[in-house]
Order: C-alpha cells, then structure tokens, then sequence
C-alpha cells in the first residue's frame, strides 16, 4: 500500500488555493523565463531574415537565385533546340529543387536602339525589354499596361510621347527598318534605382553610377512575343536572358540557412563546367569576346543575409542568454519564497513532522508532490503566455519549429525544475527548524554579506575597465557586449542596497526606543519595522535591487541610445546627408528642411601643428536641418550660430568645437593667415567626424574675407553636402524631386546600425522591464507578507480596534510602514542606479572616433512616475490589506481556537 | 534524583548539569541551569513548575527537537547531547513521542487517523511496543479510526495521537501540558489512558499544571527558574482559596504582602450597588462546521452585576467561547437579545468591555510592557496609568519579562500579559476564555487575584473555564452544556 504521506500529496494543495496559486505562479514565472529565451531569439532572426530579405540591396529577388547570360541566340533553326529554352528548362529543374525559391521569371534585354516619337523631330535610345510580370515591377506614370509597350518617362518627356502614340524603333540607317509600337503608358525611369529587385540583373545596363553622367538607355517594355518578332524584324540575333528565382516565403533562420545551402548547390551546380549542366549554364554565348559584363553570372544573396542576420543574432544572443538566467534565477527566488512560504503557512505539519523525526529528504519529496500538480499547470501556463508575448510584442510572429520545441522542452524542464526546486526548498525550511540549524543559521545572517557583493562588484568593474565593454567574436567578425556590464549593476545595487537597508535597520532599532511620543499610526510602523530586522532588511534590499536595476537598465539604455543618436547626428550632421557637385545650385524648394554645408578635413592650423577641420555653413538655414542636442553648447542652437553671420571686419566670425584652449585670433587656412573671433563654443557639433577641433563659419563670410583668394570651399578636399532633416524614407522618396543625382547618400539610420550596440540597448530595455517585473513581484511579496501577517495577527488588530486603534490609524501605520520600506529601497535603488549608470555608460563608446563622449541621461521623468506609483502601492496596499483585516471574521477565529 | 522514590530503578533518561540558554532579540534567557535528574522507565513522570519555569525547554530536550547548550542527557541509551542531527531524527522516530499542547497540532488535517498510525510506523521501520488493535482498544478510538482529525474532539485527538506515537515504536512518550486544553472529563479519560499504557510498561514524562495529573504521576519533578526545586509540589489550582470578597481598597487574601498593589481605575459602580453590567436573554447561535451543523447556544438567558465575578464552567466546545463572542459583539446571535450595559451605543470601547481571548492576540512587535500599556496609549491615558501598569506587571509576575517580545516568553507569561492588558483600563466588563489554561498554580492565583480586584473595583468579570477548580474563587458558576447553561443560571 502506497504511503499517504505520498499518495495524497499531489492534491493536498488543492485545500489551500492561496499556496496552488503561489507554486504555479512561479512555475508559471519560471517557464516564461526560460521557454521565451529561444521563441524570442528565433522570432528576432526571423525578423533580421526579413529585414535582410527586404532591404534594398539583397530583395526577395536577389536573396534567390538568379542567373544571366548575354548573346544567348534569339532564333532557332527548325528542329533545333532552343538555348534559352534548355536553360530555362534547367533551371526551372534546378531552382525547383529548393522549396523555398519561387517559380523562377525570365527577362530578356535587347541591344540599345534609337527610338523616336510621333512627330519624329528628334530620337532618344532605349533597350527592348521583355519579362514576366516586368509591368508589375515599374511605377505608370501615365496610362496602364496592355498589349503595346510602355514607355520610360525619360523618353516619353523628351520626345513628347503621350499613350495612343506611335514610337517607332529604327536601329540605323542602314538597318533593316524600323518597328512601329503603340504606347499603352509611360513609367518612370529605372536609372535612379531599382527598389523592388526585379531589375537587378541588368542593373549594370540601367542604373545611373555616376552623377554627372548621361542616364543609361531605359527598356522599352513589349511583351515576350512582342519581343521577338521585333528582333526578327529588325535582325537582333542575340539578347541577354536572365532567370530569376526569388525566395518564395518568410522564412526563419533554419530556414534560411536551408535556403542557403540549397542555393548554393543550385549556383554550385551551374557553375560546374565538369558537368553538362554546368557547362550549359557557364558558356559564353557570344560570338567575340567575353568580359566580366557579358559572361555567365549566377548570384544569391541569401548566403549574405544568413552571415549578417548570424552576426546580429550572436550579439544578441549573449545579453540574452544572460538575461533568460537572470529572469530564470528570479523565477527561482520567487519558487523559492512560494515554498517557503507554503512551509510557513503549514509550519504545524511540518513541525510535527520534525517531531516525529521525518528525514529533510522525505519532507522533500512530499513538498515535490505537491507541487506537481500546480508546477505543471504554472509551467504549461507559462509557456503559453510565452508564445503570446512573443507573438504580442516581440519582434516578430513566426519562429521555428526547432525553436518551438525548445521552447516546449524548456517549459517541460522549468516544471520540473519548480518541483524540484519546492522539495530542496521544503527540505532546507524543514531543518531550518531544528534549533540547531537555527542558530548556525542565525551566525550566517548576522554577518555583513553585502560587503563581499559590494567589494566584487567593484572588482568587476575595475575588470571591466581594464578590458573592453564589447568583446570581438572572432568567428562572426563581430562584437558582443561584454557579459560582466551586466554582472556589474545586479552586485552593485545589491551590495550597496543592502547595506543602505541595513543603515536602515540600525536607525530604526535606535527610532524605536524613542517612539514613546509617537501617534499610534507611526509608533506601531516604527515596531513594526524594528521587530522583524532581517525580514526589513530583506524587503528593502530586494526592493531597492529591483527598482535599481530598472532604473539603471533605463538609464543605460537611454543613454546608450542618446550617444548612438549623438554620434549619428554629429557625423552625419542630421537624418540625411547627399554629397553633390559644388558646381550644383542649392535647390530653392525641397519638401524637407534642408542646408548646405561644405566640410574641410584637416583645412588648416588652429595653432603651430594643430590641424583643425572646417565647416561652412548656411546659417539661414543650417538650424532647420542640421541635427542638435542642448548638451553640446551652453545654448540652443539657433543662438549659438546667430553671430556667425556678423561682420568679419573684426575677424571672421567662428564658433569652436572640441576645443578647450583659450580663444584663437587666428588660424591658418590652405597656409593663409585668417584673423578669427570666437563667438560661440561647442563640445561637439554637426558635422564632425573625428576628434579634430571644429571651425564653423558662415560660408559666405568666408568666402568674402577670401576675396581676391583662391575660394577655400572649391578645392579638391572641400566636400560639399545637403543635410536633410526627416525620416529617412520620406528623404529618400523626396530625393528625385532634385534637379541632379546625388553622388553620394549617407543616413544617420545607417551610422546607427551597429549591431552589438543595438544588443546592448536591447539588453538593458529588456533589464529594464525585468527589473520592472521583479519589482511587482517583491511590492505584491511584501504585500502578501503582509497579509499573511495581518491574517496571522486577526485578533490582535480585533482587540486593538476595541482598545481606541482608528481603522484610519491602522491603514496609515501600514502605508507608513510600507511606504518607508518602499521610500528607503526608491531613493537607495535610485540614486545606486544613478551612480552604476555613470561608471558603465563612459565605457560604452560604440564610435569611439566620433564625438561627442558617451552621454548619460538620468531618466528624471521615469524617477518622478515611480513616485506616485510607490505611494499608490503603499496607500492601495495599506487600504486593500487594512479592509480585509476588517471583514475577516473574529468571531470564527476566536471558536476555532476553543 | 526524581523526588519520589520508583520501585523499579531502570531508567529511561537521565540529565546532569543540563543547561539551554536561548539568544533572543532583547538578550539572553537561560531556561534551564545545570538540572540533574533521571526518569525510571515504565513510569508516569509529571515536570511542573511556574510558567516560564523551563518545563517546556526540558521536555523539547528530552524529545530530541533541541539540544541543550551544556550537561549530558541520555534517553534510553542516546546521548542527545552529543548526537549527529541523522542520529536525533532516528531518535525522534524510533525511540520518543511528542506530544503537542493543543491536540490537532498533532495531525495533518487532510489525514485520517489510520494514515496516521500507517506513517508513523513506515517512519520507525520498527513493529509498535502494543500490538495496534490492542492499543485502539486500550485507547478507545477503534471506531474513530477513519476520521480526519477535525472530526474527533480534544480529548479523542490527544488519544489518538498518543496512539500514533506508539506505533512508531516510541518507549517513552513526552507530553506537554497534554490536559490543559481538555475538559475534565475528556482530561479524566486521556490520563486514564496513560495510566493504562504505563501498566503496559510504556514511559510518560508529562508538563503538567494539572493537580490530577500530578497526583497520577509516580514522580515529580519541580522545576523553578530553570532550576530543580528540591521539597513538596508547588501548590495546584484546587488549592487556591476561595474568592476574598471584602471591598475594594482592604487587604488582599493572598497570605503573602507584596506591597503596593495595583487598583483598577474606578469603573463609576460601587460593588455594593452591583446594578446590571450584561443581560442576554434567550440567546441562541447556529453554524455550520463542514457537514455538521453546530448548535453553539441555544436559549441562553444570563444576567451578570456590575462587580460580580462569574464563572462559565463546561467541557470544551459546549458553547462557552461562542457565548463570549455573542456578548463582546463578535458574533450576532440568531435568536435573543444582549444588551450591555455600558451606558453607549455602537462599538464598546476598552474601558467598557475588555477582553481575554484563547487565541491571546498579543502584537508580536511590542514588548509585553508595551502591550500592557497599548490601551492605555491608545487612549492617551498613559502617563496617567504607568503607575498602576507598573504594579499590575509586578502583581502578575511578568515586571522582569516587560522588555521581552512575546515569543520570547511562555505561553503562561503571554496570558497573563493578555490579563494584564484587558483589565488596565478598568473596564465594566471583562470577558476571559481559559484565562488560566496555561497557568501553575501561583500563577494562576495571581490572575484571579487580578479578576478579584477589577471585580472589587465594580467590573462584572465573566470568566469561560473547564477547570472546576476555579469555582470556588467565583461568585457563582455557571455551568454550560451543548449550548445551555444550568445550575439555575437563567434564574441569575
């Protein structure tokens, strides 16, 4: 016959709903923690895969496999098979291998041939183009596709040529003749680039490469058959044929290492020239030479993406692997405390099982069977809110299923870690009772233990000073962040917090002997505090390690982000910046706000062998565009530039960056002497990219103090640039509105994206909301203490209403008591945090080349929210723990002590 | 040397120079100092002594859930002082029983008493001293078996849990204070019980205030200060004289000056004039306990005089503590009428009706000075009332305990701190439930001391025991039974 101490067990909880939900809410806690860690991994890899699909340089397209060939023969003898036909055969055969490319689109690219309008006054060439759904991939500007041809806008523009007209194809004069087409539409032209991809294999023959250059010759898009009966009438023997195979699907990033592996082998495969295939696909179709355009290209972009996204994901995955055994190990205390305090609630059992000589091990086991039943509910509970959250506000909805099953095999281990973890927990609680252990136990606590935490993380950090906060990943040619900048926070907020806690606890014992005088309501909070020192001690710790945790991940994180903001805006000089020509005008209307500036490197000597870098600017317009944060001058912007335009007489007007000696009278500019006058400083300032000091001056004030001189802004060094303040997008779409092309686009989005410092203020905003969590989790433990104790206490607090204690009184003395533990652990926690955010943010310089230094903001407005939040948590804590105390029977409590 | 000489000499435990000091909050307290004793086996051993006399330290040392800070202690063959923690629990489970105070702390509530004795002896791994058929029947509990412990009343719990400690194979049982929260009856048939299982060659050592049981045992060890006291048994509760009736302000009765005494502040009523303090009249109470509908009180009349001290004498759950939570307004009668004559409506406050509850409510936080003086400071008369709070912690015996926390002192300390708190304001009314369960005799003396001077000072004092020998000390005595009150207490 089973034991009944074992046999019951698994449903003993079901007597005291109370512990079941405590048990299965760290279950539940636990589960989440570890069964989220590979969802959310595998759900931000997806993403990355995505946004690695999707960015404008690889595309679905050019993730896929794409082969192109040039000189492929347009015509075939009777009887004979096609080339293009055989490979688009093979191909087909080939990509279709791979589940994960869809059916593959052919293009064909015909030779450049002139083309004229209706009113045939003047000509303009373009390139014959046929392709599957090539319409679909074209912006109509005029008109809609149908069975004629479309025509780019730059043709249509300069030739006047509306749909319903007639263009006509005339190859030379000496040619066979000339090819008549009906206009269905005009699309915009494909030369200022391609953004969806489909265009990529021919990107060399249609994609302008340099500003000042001629646009290339646009396709004229006819359909296939179009295609070749023009080629037949006009004797184009040859054309270049491209297949494409895009990736056909979202994928993960099994997948799409899967992908990867099978494009390469499709790619592999073409390129073989040992095989029949290879050498069909590898032929030089042409007649004469062939050179690196015209040769055989295969291509696939995903092996790129995987690389990148792994590199990212490896940044990321350190922090995060860190932050699951951080969310684990809180779980764990709050398992933990869930069992001691279900061995708290049940000490008779367990007393008389000590009585009765009961071994740690058997209390063990019982305490394990009990918790089967609510471990297995808070686990699977657990991994289903893990799912949800994932899919609610993580980075993404779809994972593996590799990470699906990880993610089941970790909410399986976390159960059985929560029971396991209940039995060791009911085992230690259980000797703790012996008064033996009581009294070793006793010894342990009274010792100063937060001194070693507070020495080892001071130990850390002095490690973490000595190396680097971002450690190279060698494999991956990355950087991870370093795992002690982490380390470093939890040991010194606990450390230092608990030794406030325990400044505290002294200070209350030393309160309570002179509390005679004292109202009821702060002389029993005064008690009350001094009674329970540990347990005081202890509150206040874990409070102020949470709420410092949280504050210092905020303020990490918020700083990191400022530095990456600051850096990004200094370099770049604002969202956007486009090198032009100085020969090109500054456009007079642009929807964004934009200025022009012309940066020097190295312009000249601000003192003997001091090189300085030079900024002209437009002052009119520079403070509507130009990036700016009040932390790098005295004044706001607009202020500090305002004097630049004033009159040289006295010296050229500048305003100083990055420097710290007294003012210069002077500089050297290209050898020339230039008196100057200082009327502004700055730490750092737009347009900066290295650690040289900074001369800004207006442009033209420049130019007019150098007349008769060579223009300081028109040498070979000068770089002349349009920085345009707006979402990156918006600019981009914007762009063509300018009268010329860019040479050159820099994006402070892109300066911004560094892997390992956006893993690094993922991590602390995920800390962030774990402190967040883990603070919730200690302010409803203390609360429940509390009303366990308020519970345990149902008479005394009966009594004490009788003996003249206001109910008023009573909440008060609980909110104090509360809010005093709650004030100490704020202003401890936070001012700890404040102090940690200060020694780790200076060692997070992603760009260290870049100014400005690492700038920390103190999250002042989060400090100031928490406020009300404590004292709504002690008030609402007070009132809910102060009515039940109220409603609670005495009546029955008293008859059950009879 | 036990006090009393045994017939036989084989001896169950022995104890020389034994000492435990604890560490406390606010310092050390020696509970026991260098004791030498011995406990023949097969006998029935009783350990008495004030409250806070080390009774309880001595009987945890001898069941092996403590060990002592000094001196040797040897039970049936074990060195308890010197053993391994694994050796202790293999001596807790094969070789004694504790028996806890309160008779379910005995069991686990969702168990029934079969499961019970199967643990305990899957625990022992050792076949029980008493054969377990013969042992229920001994016991009395064969047809009980099946229940939970909820289901059983005081004194078949206690039974039953004496049962379950000998089929774990225990040679000696240790009890404490097995009777004091029985009544007479249910205690009359738990010590039969014990004498019967001595017969049966099994050891009890038993704390105990209870003169019944001290006259059962076969010997009796006295203990004072965590000392041995050498001589006679203290004296036991029947032996308190009978109530001193003289008016407020004359001598104690008590035989021994103790000098300034503490007065309750005058409650407003002269003894002599003794007007109605409490009338209920026809009160009844229903409620249900699990399946079982309990009939608590049923047409309970009861008049009680200002000054007037009143005893409700019955055996445990016969209504007595339902009574008093019907007359301090923390239960709503059914049926009937309770008025109190404390000259306001809603709530009474302290000075008007003050309580001593079973359960004795004390703030873990305060020192027992600071829970005496808790009412007073609540009602801003606390400088007024030092002086007489001084004196009552002195009349009851606890001024030395007055910077200790309650847990720091014996469950008899903590009730005569609850004493001391209820009577501190002089209320008109003053219920008290057991308020001697936990007390020796002296002790116990000094409470209805307490009772008798708020009494004389014109507090109508109702008093719910099980002891009859309190009756005595009272004005008159009512007896209660499943819910009714007899000895003519309608007509009082």
């Amino acid at each position: 016959m089973l034991n009944p101490l074992w046999g019951k067990a698994p449903f003993v909880l079901l007597r005291y709903p109370g512990l079941f939900v405590s048990l299965a809410l760290g279950a539940l806690l636990l589960s989440l923690a570890a069964a989220a860690y590979p969802l959310f991994i595998s759900a931000s890899a997806t993403e990355l895969v995505r946004a690695g699909i999707e960015a404008p340089e690889i595309t679905r397209w050019g993730a896929g496999v794409s082969y192109r060939n040039w000189g492929i023969p347009i015509h075939t003898r009777p009887g004979e098979d096609a080339s293009f036909d055989r490979l688009e055969r093979e191909f087909g055969r080939l990509t279709g291998t791979s589940p994960y490319l869809a059916p593959p689109v052919k293009t064909i690219l015909g030779p450049i041939v002139p083309i004229t309008g209706p009113d045939g006054g003047g000509s303009r060439q373009v390139r014959l183009f046929a392709g599957d759904g090539a319409t679909e991939h074209v912006e109509i500007v005029d008109g809609a596709a149908g069975s004629g041809a479309l025509v780019p806008d730059l043709v249509a523009d300069a030739l006047g040529i509306e749909p319903g007209d007639e263009v006509t194809l005339s190859p030379d004069d000496d040619g066979p003749g000339s090819v008549s087409f009906h206009v269905d539409g005009v699309y915009r032209s494909l030369y200022r680039g391609d953004v969806s991809g489909f265009w990529r294999p021919w990107n060399d023959e249609l994609i302008l490469y340099c500003s000042d250059c001629p646009p290339p010759p646009q396709p004229l898009i006819v359909d296939e058959r179009a295609f070749l009966d023009v080629s037949d009438e006009l004797r184009f023997n040859q054309a270049g044929y491209a297949w494409q195979s895009p990736i056909g699907q979202d994928l993960t990033l099994d997948e799409a290492r899967e992908a990867a592996r099978r494009s390469g082998e499709i790619t592999g495969a073409m390129s073989d020239r040992g095989t029949r295939i290879g050498r069909l696909f590898s032929r030089c179709y042409l007649r004469t030479f062939c050179n690196f355009r015209t040769q055989a290209q295969f291509g696939s972009g995903i092996g790129d993406v995987v690389r990148d996204v792994e590199g990212r994901v490896a940044a990321i995955e350190g922090p995060a692997r860190l932050l699951r055994a951080a969310g684990v190990l809180v779980a764990f205390v709050v398992v933990a405390a869930a069992g001691a305090f279900a061995m708290a609630t049940r000490r008779v059992e367990s007393t008389l099982l000590f009585a009765r000589g009961a071994r740690p091990r058997a209390v063990g086991t019982r305490g394990a069977l009990e918790a089967l039943l609510p471990g297995a509910v808070g686990a699977a509970l657990g991994l289903g809110l893990a799912f949800l959250l994932v899919r609610a506000v993580g980075p993404g909805d779809t994972v593996a299923a590799s990470a699906n099953r990880d993610a089941l095999r970790a909410a399986v281990l976390a159960g059985v870690g929560a029971v396991v973890a209940i039995g060791v927990v009911s085992a230690v609680s259980f000797l703790r009772q012996s008064e033996h252990h009581r009294s070793r136990w006793g010894i342990l606590a009274r010792l100063p233990w937060e001194l070693l935490l507070a020495a080892l993380s001071l130990l850390v950090l002095a490690v973490l000073r000595d190396s680097e906060a971002f450690q190279p990943n060698q494999p991956l040619e990355q950087q991870t962040p370093s795992l002690l900048l982490l380390v470093f926070p939890v040991l010194f907020l606990a450390g230092f917090a608990a030794l406030a806690a325990r400044a505290l606890v002294i200070g209350v014992r030393a309160a309570r002997n002179r509390s005679g005088g004292l109202s009821p309501a702060p002389y029993l909070a005064v008690h009350r505090l001094a009674a329970r020192p540990r347990l005081t001690m202890l509150l206040i710790a874990a409070s102020a390690l949470c709420l410092g945790l949280f504050v210092q991940a905020q303020t990490v994180a918020s700083s990191a982000q400022a530095t990456v903001d600051a850096k990004a805006g200094v370099f770049v000089g604002s969202d956007v910046q486009a090198r032009i020509d100085h020969i090109y005008e500054t456009p007079t209307e642009f929807p964004l706000p934009l200025t022009r500036v012309v940066r020097r490197l190295q312009a000249g000597e601000i003192r003997a062998r001091l090189p300085y870098d030079l900024l002209g600017i437009d002052a009119r317009t520079f403070e509507s565009a130009a990036f700016w944060d009040d932390v790098f001058a005295s004044k706001p912007l607009g202020e500090l530039i305002q004097p630049l335009t004033g009159s040289a007489s006295a010296g050229v007007p500048v305003v100083l960056a990055n420097w710290t000696g007294p003012d210069p009278s002077s500089i050297t500019l290209d050898t020339v002497g230039v008196p100057i006058r200082v009327v502004g400083r700055a730490t750092a300032f737009p347009g900066m990219s290295t650690r040289r000091p900074l001369v800004v001056v207006d442009q033209r004030r420049l130019e007019e103090a150098f007349e008769g001189n060579a223009n300081p802004f028109h040498t070979p060094g000068a770089s002349d640039e349009l920085w345009i303040r707006g979402d990156t997008d918006e600019v981009v779409d914007a762009l063509p509105t300018l009268p010329y092309v860019p040479e050159l686009l820099i994006t402070a989005d892109e300066v911004k994206d560094i892997p390992y410092i956006s893993a690094v203020i993922d991590t602390f905003i995920v800390m962030n909301g774990l402190g967040l969590a883990a603070g919730v989790l200690v302010l409803v433990a203390m609360l429940m203490y509390l009303q366990a104790r308020q519970r345990s206490e149902i008479v005394s607090y009966g009594l004490s209403l009788r003996m003249g204690l206001a109910a008023s009184a009573h909440l008060r003395a609980i909110a104090a008591e509360v809010g005093t533990m709650l004030a100490v652990a704020f202003v401890a926690g936070a001012l700890l945090a404040v102090i940690a955010a200060s020694l780790t943010v200076p060692l997070l310089d992603p760009l260290g080349a870049i100014p400005p230094e690492p700038i920390t903001v103190v999250p002042i407005g989060v400090l100031i929210a928490t406020i009300p939040v404590l004292l709504l948590a002690a008030f609402g804590g007070g009132w809910l723990i102060e009515r039940r105390a109220r409603r609670a029977d005495l009546g029955q409590v008293m008859r059950l002590a009879d | 040397m036990p006090t009393e000489a045994l017939e036989t000499t084989a001896l169950a435990a022995r104890c020389e120079d034994l000492t435990r000091v604890y560490r406390t909050a606010s310092g050390e307290v020696r509970a026991l100092t260098g004791l030498d004793a011995e406990f023949t086996a097969g006998h029935l051993h009783a350990v008495v002594g004030p409250s806070g006399s080390g009774k309880s330290s001595l009987l945890r040392l001898l069941a092996g859930l403590d060990r002592p800070t000094d001196g040797v202690l040897l039970v049936e063959g074990t060195r308890v002082h010197d053993a391994s923690s694994r050796a202790l629990r293999r001596f807790r489970r094969t070789t004694v029983g504790y028996l806890f105070q309160r008779p379910s702390d005995n069991f686990m509530p969702h168990l029934t008493v079969r499961e019970h004795l199967d643990i305990a002896g899957r625990l022992s791994h050792r076949p029980p001293r008493i054969p377990q058929e013969e042992l229920l029947s001994t016991l009395g509990i064969a047809d009980r078996i099946d229940h939970r412990a909820a289901e059983l009343s005081g004194g078949e719990q206690q039974r039953a849990a004496i049962a379950e400690v000998l089929m774990g194979g225990a040679q000696i049982v240790v009890a404490d204070e097995p009777t004091a929260e029985l009544d007479s009856v249910s205690a009359t048939h738990v010590m039969d019980t014990i004498g019967a299982l001595v017969e049966l060659g099994v050891t009890f050592v038993v704390a105990t205030h209870d003169r019944s049981v001290m006259e059962r045992s076969d010997a009796t060890l006295v203990l004072e200060h965590g000392v041995r006291r050498e001589g006679p048994s203290p004296p036991a509760a029947t032996l308190l004289p009978a109530r001193d009736t003289r008016p407020a302000g004359a001598e104690s009765w008590h035989a021994e000056d103790r000098g300034t005494r503490w007065r309750p502040p005058p409650a407003g009523v002269q003894l002599e004039e003794q007007p109605a303090a409490l009338a209920a009249a026809n009160v009844s109470k229903t409620y249900v306990r699990g399946d079982e509908t309990i009939h608590a009180l049923d047409g309970i009349n009861l008049t009680l005089a200002s000054g007037e001290m009143v005893g409700l004498v019955g055996r445990s759950g016969s209504g007595k503590t339902t009574l008093l939570n019907v007359i301090a307004g923390w239960e709503r009668p059914d049926v009937g009428v309770v008025e109190r004559i404390d000259g306001a409506g809603g709530v009474p406050g302290w000075d008007e009706l003050a309580v001593v509850p079973q359960k004795l409510g004390l703030l873990e936080e305060l020192t027992v000075r600071e829970n005496v003086e808790y009412p007073a400071r609540l009602t801003n008369r606390l400088d007024e009332l030092r002086p007489a709070i001084d004196d009552l912690l002195e009349g009851l015996g606890i001024a030395h305990l007055e910077r200790r926390y309650p847990k720091e002192t014996s469950l008899g300390e903590q009730q005569r701190t609850a004493v001391a708190r209820a009577v501190v304001l002089g209320p008109r009314l003053l219920l008290a439930d057991e308020p001697t369960g936990h007390q020796d005799a002296v002790s116990a003396d000094r409470v209805m001391e307490v009772f008798a001077r708020a009494a004389s000072s014109g507090t109508a004092c109702l008093i719910a025991t099980h002891n009859e020998a309190l009756v005595p000390r009272l004005d008159r005595a009512l007896h209660m039974s499943d819910g009714h009150l007899t000895d003519g207490a309608s007509a009082a």
